[in-house]
């Protein structure tokens, strides 16, 4: 697969990058794009017939849980606000949307 | 102009009836202050590590055994990724392929008495988004995450539903089922079960989908209706006018009762879904699956088939199944008389009623199952005539009280007691000699008259039946 400009452009658009993007920065992400899906063309050459697909890779994945509740914790609440770039009140504050 | 039909398909919302999100430990389902309930998973922080509910997927399985679909033995979470707010991941946490259920499907109960069945095509477990609200004096959008990660099943039929009506009571056919497993609480006022409709149009007979459009996040089977009806009409005016129909999303606007176009997130339909690495595949096992059938409650169909079989008329049975908790009420009513018949006409004449003219539930009620049991074996035994139990019921259910307490204070127990009931034969056969000739002579239907006397006379207390024996007596021995 080959990525075109056109690719690039609807991806970072996706992505919610600036699509305004300049000439020479397009071109770069379209390069950089490129390169990373043809390393993945190169990985699909190997023959993996009988192979068990890898779900996870995590060595040792965690199983499901009992669904039994957490004491809600006020302080780590507290400390998840105060990472956000803004909050008004007991809220995160994004820009308006819609 | 070729005459069209609507195509109408539905993905439903179930919130699962869990104590803790999908994929972390932080409560669901209680009032809490906005952000209470969050931990590093839900607020979708760099490097936690999501575990799946096991009671989760148990339900979804549950869902999925009792619609007859097919639960996949092992299963995906993928990341259907977009940008939003209110998803703090930046993608949403669902199932492709395979989702947990494929296939399945429902037997929709039609007004005319029959049925259809209306096909599903997958159950899938995916995660809630938080809530946003709208700062309109700021112009900033604030963020809630108590509700993001809470468990969901999304149920997605075939196209196979034709009307408003068939999409509506299909609704609530599917929400009485996955309530009564307690698959979902499903209150639909706190979101709890909502669905998508995607609905087009097509020729008469014809094989061929029309262009489809999508209407978003209803949550009340009354919005579904006029949802559908208007877009059913919107289409149809486009397609008479000779324009082609659009494929969009669109809100339902209920104050207006109108469709309109979702401008937001939808504008980019490319998810580009992968398969979440951080979380294993999901495995249910066959035995499992039959120890979910060997649990699973007899089908409200099965029911429905016993209690007519038992003698209750059909019009009695909807009744009661389509009030929710009117057929357990009734269940544990007949464990106190049991004659569903006499029950049965006892809940539709007397107990539905009233619980919906006072918009209870029937657990509310005072009157409990086996009190209403009881007030059906008083008239079984002739304690209580017919009149006399529904002069007092409106007393009886506000009370809650023993119907035998009551009918005995209230004077309207019947007299059987053989002491009374021959004073009053004598005298009515005293004062009816042309009669009484007539009966000795062989004319035994005229007894009905002189019972009919005996009820005036005792003003509606005796028992007629004990009344009908003590003038056999009376008149018995005059024949000697
Ligand atoms: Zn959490």
């Amino acid at each position: 697969m080959t990525i075109n400009q056109d690719t690039a452009l609807a991806v970072a658009r996706l992505a919610r990058l600036d699509p305004s993007l300049d000439p020479v920065a397009l071109d770069k992400l379209t390069q950089d794009f490129g390169r990373i899906v043809s390393y993945m063309d190169i990985l699909a050459e190997v023959d993996t017939t009988g192979v068990t697909p890898m779900y996870s890779p995590m060595l040792e994945p965690l199983g499901p849980r009992p669904d039994e509740p957490k004491e809600p914790d006020p302080q780590k609440a507290e400390a998840l606000l105060a990472a956000a770039p803004e909050r008004s009140g007991r809220f995160f504050c994004v820009p308006r949307v819609v | 102009m070729i005459n069209m039909e609507p195509v109408i398909g539905l993905e439903i919302h179930a919130q699962l009836n869990t104590r803790t999100k999908l994929f972390c430990s932080c409560p669901v389902g209680q009032k809490a202050e906005p952000n209470a309930h969050i931990c590093e998973i839900c607020a979708g922080q760099p490097g936690a590590l999501p575990r799946l509910n096991e009671k989760a997927v148990e339900l979804a399985a549950r869902a999925v055994v009792a619609l007859g679909g097919t639960v996949n033995a092992f299963s995906l979470f993928s990341r259907k990724n977009y940008f939003y707010p209110d998803l703090p991941n930046g993608f949403q946490t669902s199932q492709l392929d395979p989702p947990v259920g494929s296939g399945g499907g429902l037997n929709l109960a039609l007004a005319d008495g029959s049925e259809k069945f209306i096909r599903l095509n997958r159950v899938h477990m995916e995660d809630d988004a938080g809530k946003c609200v709208h700062d309109e004096k700021r112009d900033r959008t604030l963020v809630d995450l108590n509700r993001a990660g809470t468990p969901l099943i999304e149920i997605v039929t075939e196209p196979d539903l034709s009307s408003s009506r068939e999409a509506m009571d299909f609704l609530k056919q599917l929400r009485g089922l996955l309530t009564q497993l307690e698959v979902t609480r499903g209150r639909l006022e706190e979101g709890e079960f909502r669905c998508d409709v995607n609905i087009s149009l097509k020729p008469v007979g014809s094989e061929t989908l029309g262009v489809r459009t999508e209407i978003k996040n209803l949550n009340s089977f009354r919005y579904v209706g006029q949802a559908i009806d208007f877009e059913i009409r919107r289409q149809t005016a486009l397609y008479a006018a000779g324009y082609a129909i659009e494929q969009q999303t669109l809100h339902f606007d209920h104050l207006k009762a109108e469709t309109r176009p979702l401008r937001s997130k939808e504008e980019a339909h490319d998810y580009r879904y992968f398969p979440q690495p951080d979380l294993p595949p999901v495995t249910v096992s066959p035995e499992t699956v039959a120890a979910i059938k060997e649990t699973l409650p007899p089908s409200l169909e099965s029911v429905k088939e016993k209690l007519i079989a038992s003698g209750l008329t059909l019009e009695i049975v909807n009744n009661l199944t389509a009030t929710p908790g009117a057929l357990d009420y009734f269940l544990a009513a007949l464990k106190a008389h049991n004659d569903p018949k006499r029950l049965g006409t006892l809940m539709a004449e007397l107990f539905l009623p009233t619980i919906r003219s006072k918009g209870l539930a029937p657990s509310e009620a005072k009157l409990t199952p086996p009190k209403l049991g009881q007030l059906a074996q008083l008239l079984a035994e002739g304690k209580l005539g017919k009149r006399a139990a529904y002069e007092m019921f409106g007393e009886l259910f506000a009370s809650g009280e023993d119907p035998l307490t009551l009918a005995g204070a209230k004077g309207l127990t019947l007299v059987s007691d053989a002491g009374p009931l021959l004073e009053w034969a004598k005298e009515i056969v005293a004062a009816n000699p042309e009669e009484t000739k007539l009966y000795l002579g062989g004319r035994k239907k005229i007894l009905s008259f002189l019972v009919g006397q005996v009820m005036r006379r005792s003003q509606g207390a005796a028992d007629p039946k004990k009344a009908a024996q003590a003038l056999e007596t009376v008149l018995g021995a005059l024949s000697q």
